[in-house]
């Protein structure tokens, strides 16, 4: 298993490129809160939602992984694809926060509910805010499918759940500051986080491939030397 | 709404975590029968029954009143199957819960009240989303009004107005409802209504429409029309009773669904008969719920609705108002396109050619510039088209009018005056007129012609051509680009209507009298091609109506009195490829949308019934199916419409994001129906 502490550097530092997307909920959550200390209440209310529904997801990932090992099991090593998928997906996502590769034309249509869900980030109370946190968890993003590749790659439910947890914590404090106050940093600082940001996803990303191809080469045995694995989570199949 | 499915979603989320631990519990272990597990089993199950309740009691209250209404109207209705499935899953689960043994299917319960919910919600939104563009329309007639009584003025709701009442209507207002200008005088903006683009200016007496734009001037109204009968309301509903009535393929598609409810009911009660008898009640229940749940709701029957009601909408955002839906439908398909030719492919005059008569230098004029000004003088007193030619080709050449006396119209004849620096009357007008009953036979009599005379000679002979639409030549091109032809149906002289045809680049037949039209449509029709009709609409109706589909222009703000199926509000031709190419998206959107229900269904009903999906797979199926109806159909409604309403006027932009009541009632609608 790849450490816990990685897990939540990449979403902290990986959130960064995702706050195109999800940076003006933040705001617009901020925006019906002029107190900063109701708006901290807000925006904590929003990421606990969000958390919630990466936790259902990494469970659901981590149990779809554990079923795929079984039915497949002497055919192919599952959770070793499974991470060098993760690792691939996490790559890209990477090189295109780094804008090493760009991407042809953005899909995402009109969306039926968006009207409705507006309404719930803007609604007054936290309990609206926190539902709008469990929906926005569930909106299509790279980053996330690449980590919920990774809770699969763990084929098992609690150590999906824990691993989208992890990851999900990383990406409250960039929201929270998204959310409080706009930007904290200049403009510069902000494109160097943002390059940090990408090339650390594309670290992650190399990480699990090597634990993926270490699985593939050793097979039941145990995974080759890695520097960045954690030996008590490697539990080897 | 969203806070109530919201909440069920957590708790359905947080079931399906126990449940997941729960069977990768079982998929784990087996035989593990140590009293740890044991207690786990235990534990797990009774988190799923805590977090089941609540998603009951948020979700389960709109599906029996739905059950509840079937009943009492002695149907058999989807709901109550659901319902009674539901009941089943939750029933036996916390028995297996109570008495510690046996499976557990908690998740099955939420996921399918969680999925029919979100089901319903979507089709209410994607409806909702269709219509806004009529909404918009509705959303410029104002909530409330200033009431003018003797005892003063008063602030109240437009549903209080009755007609004859009066209203203080201030500058940058629009008319709440019909009536007539009882003091005062403002440049009105009628393009919502008319399409119209130059302001009107409307003084005492006048008639107001509903929806139209006070620009500048304070005005009192006195009410003609109550609330909710305006001109605007009687468009939009119009246009309503076209999205939702009468079209052909929607009553089809209606009576396809209520068949295939019925096949479905039959499938699943002997799904669940069968797989009862084979394996157990349990295996029964889910399979028959399973077969319920995938085809609900059906994509089937909103497959068409969905995409004719976009559509629509979009083409109202154009100003295009659709009043039958089964003509619209026809659209796509057609190929042959008449044309009438005055009014239609034309607008007024403009002058070609003037030419200052040998007499002219005797009676002081210089050269033509200084006939064209005593003609511009002329002009100036009379509305008829040639006048205004004359006037306008004066003033494009920058020619100033010679300062008149008086100039008056001398009715069906041309228009007389004097001017100041001058040696007595001048006339502009008829060749009869002014030549007596002898017009000369020039070389060009076959085109419209004005005569000056001035001071008892002729000075100058002016030409008039009919002003071809800008955008004529563009729109046969683009129709002609699209496989279709086009004729011009005109019932002036041959000549005129090949030159017309020539420089706009469509086919053409002249002279024919109103039937000699009317047979040449019928004779058209007769070869299947499907033919439209794009006239006047007014002294085209006979025209309009015979052909497959009618469109006009002109066609005045009393949508009583339209004859055509569809009428162009902004006078603008290049709406019609763009109409044809909408309307054949449509088509395509529906049979798609009616492939992909028919294929899903066909695909995933007998699997649900042979009891290889799982309800709760089949949820998520259904969600999808939904999701690919109602998005296929949105993309109609977005994309490149422009126009005074929505898009880049803002002043005629009110939409705003759906509201919850909105959804809510729409949601509501949705249950009764």
């Amino acid at each position: 298993m790849i450490e816990w502490p990685l897990l939540v550097a990449s979403g902290l530092l990986g959130s960064a490129h995702c706050l195109g997307m999800c940076g003006p909920f933040a705001l617009a959550i901020g925006s019906a809160a002029p107190a900063w200390r109701n708006n901290l209440a807000r925006q904590a209310a929003y990421s606990a939602g969000r958390l919630f529904t990466y936790a259902v997801l990494g469970a659901v990932a981590g149990f779809v992984g554990l079923r795929m090992a079984k039915a497949l099991v002497g055919w192919t090593n599952v959770p070793a694809i499974l991470a060098i998928a993760a690792g691939m997906l996490l790559v890209y996502q990477g090189l295109l926060a780094a804008g090493i590769i760009r991407r042809r034309g953005v899909g995402a249509g009109g969306c039926p509910g968006g009207a409705a869900f507006r309404a719930l980030l803007s609604a007054r109370g936290t309990l609206d805010v926190f539902l709008a946190g469990l929906f926005t968890g569930l909106l299509p993003c790279g980053l996330l499918y690449g980590m919920l590749a990774l809770a699969a790659a763990t084929h098992d439910v609690p150590k999906g759940l824990s691993t989208m947890v992890a990851f999900g914590a990383g990406t409250v404090p960039a929201m929270m500051i998204a959310g409080l106050g706009g930007s904290l940093l200049g403009v510069a600082a902000r494109r160097h986080l943002h390059a940090i940001a990408a090339w650390c996803l594309v670290l992650t990303g190399c990480v699990s491939i090597a634990r993926g191809a270490g699985y593939l080469d050793f097979g039941e045995g145990e995974p080759a030397g890695c520097p960045l694995c954690s030996p008590d989570g490697s539990d080897g199949h | 709404m969203m806070t109530r499915l919201g909440l069920a979603l957590f708790f359905t989320m947080n079931v399906m975590v126990f449940t997941l631990l729960l069977w990768s519990q079982q998929e784990g272990a087996a035989a593990d029968t140590s009293p740890g597990s044991r207690s786990f089993y235990d534990l797990a199950r009774h988190a799923c029954l805590l977090f089941t309740g609540p998603v009951l009691l948020l979700l389960g209250g709109p599906l029996v009143e739905d059950a509840h209404s079937d009943l009492r109207r002695g149907r058999l209705g989807i709901s109550l199957l659901l319902l009674l499935g539901v009941a089943a899953a939750f029933g036996q689960s916390a028995w297996a819960t109570w008495l510690g043994s046996g499976h557990v299917y908690f998740e099955v319960a939420c996921m399918v009240l969680v999925a029919v919910t979100l089901g319903r919600w979507l089709e209410a939104s994607g409806k909702l989303r269709t219509t806004q563009a009529l909404r918009d329309l509705r959303r410029l007639l104002p909530d409330t009004v200033r009431l003018v009584t003797a005892d003063g003025e008063a602030e109240m709701p437009l549903d209080g107005v009755r007609p004859g009442s009066v209203l203080r209507l201030l500058p940058g207002e629009h008319v709440p409802t019909d009536g007539r200008i009882a003091a005062g005088t403002a440049a009105i903006d009628e393009r919502t209504v008319t399409g119209e683009s130059l302001p009107v200016v409307k003084g005492p007496g006048d008639l107001l429409h509903s929806g139209t734009l006070d620009l500048d001037g304070e005005l009192l109204v006195e009410v003609t029309a109550a609330p909710g009968a305006g001109t605007l309301e009687r468009l939009i509903d119009a246009v309503a009773a076209a999205a939702s009535g009468g079209s052909r393929q929607q009553r089809l598609a209606e009576r396809v669904a209520a068949w295939f409810l019925l096949v479905v009911l039959v499938v699943a009660a002997g799904s669940c008969a069968i797989h009862w008898r084979l394996h157990g009640m349990a295996a029964g229940v889910l399979s028959g719920l399973a077969v319920v749940v995938v085809s609900c709701p059906c994509a089937l029957g909103l497959a068409t609705p969905l995409a004719l009601w976009a559509a629509i909408g979009s083409a109202a955002r154009r100003q295009v108002l659709v009043r039958d839906g089964d003509a619209f439908a026809r659209l796509g398909a057609a190929r042959t396109w008449c044309f009438d030719k005055t009014g239609t492919l034309t607008t007024g005059c403009r002058l070609t050619r003037l030419e200052s008569t040998p007499e002219a230098a005797a009676a002081g004029f210089q050269n033509s510039a200084s006939v064209l000004a005593l003609a511009a003088a002329l002009a100036r007193g009379s509305t008829h088209v040639h006048a205004r030619a004359v006037a306008e080709a004066a003033s494009d050449l920058g020619v100033d009018p010679v300062a008149m006396l008086e100039v008056r119209t001398v009715a069906g004849r041309g228009v007389e005056g004097t001017p100041a620096a001058g040696r007595g009357l001048a006339r502009m007008g008829s060749v009869r007129w002014i030549e007596g009953e002898r017009p000369s036979r020039s070389s060009r009599e076959e085109e419209p012609q004005s005569l000056l005379w001035y001071a008892g000679v002729v000075v100058g002979r002016l030409w008039f051509a009919e002003r071809i639409r800008p955008e004529a030549g563009a729109t046969a091109t683009a129709l002609a680009a699209r496989g279709s032809r086009g004729i011009i149906l005109s019932g002036d002289r041959p000549e005129r209507a090949a030159t017309v045809a020539d420089e706009v680049g469509l086919d053409w037949e002249a002279p024919l009298l109103p039937e000699g039209k009317l047979a040449r449509i019928e004779a058209l029709r007769r070869r299947g091609t499907g033919v439209v009709m794009v006239g006047d609409g007014i002294n085209d109706a006979p025209a309009l109506a015979a052909a497959d589909v009618g469109v006009a222009l002109g066609c005045g703000a009393d949508v009583s009195r339209w004859s055509a199926d569809i009428c162009l509000l902004r006078d603008d031709l290049s709406d019609l490829p763009w109409l044809a190419d909408l309307a054949a998206r449509t088509s395509r959107t529906i049979r798609w949308n009616l492939l992909w229900a028919f294929g899903y269904n066909a695909c995933l009903v007998p699997l649900a019934a042979a009891g290889w999906v799982h309800p709760t797979l089949a949820a998520l199926a259904m969600l999808a199916s939904s999701l690919f109806v109602v998005t296929s159909s949105l993309r109609l409604a977005e994309g490149d419409a422009e126009g005074p309403i929505g898009g880049r006027d803002a002043q005629f932009a009110p939409s705003g994001p759906v509201t919850e009541p909105e959804l809510e009632a729409a949601v509501t609608m949705e249950a009764l129906r």
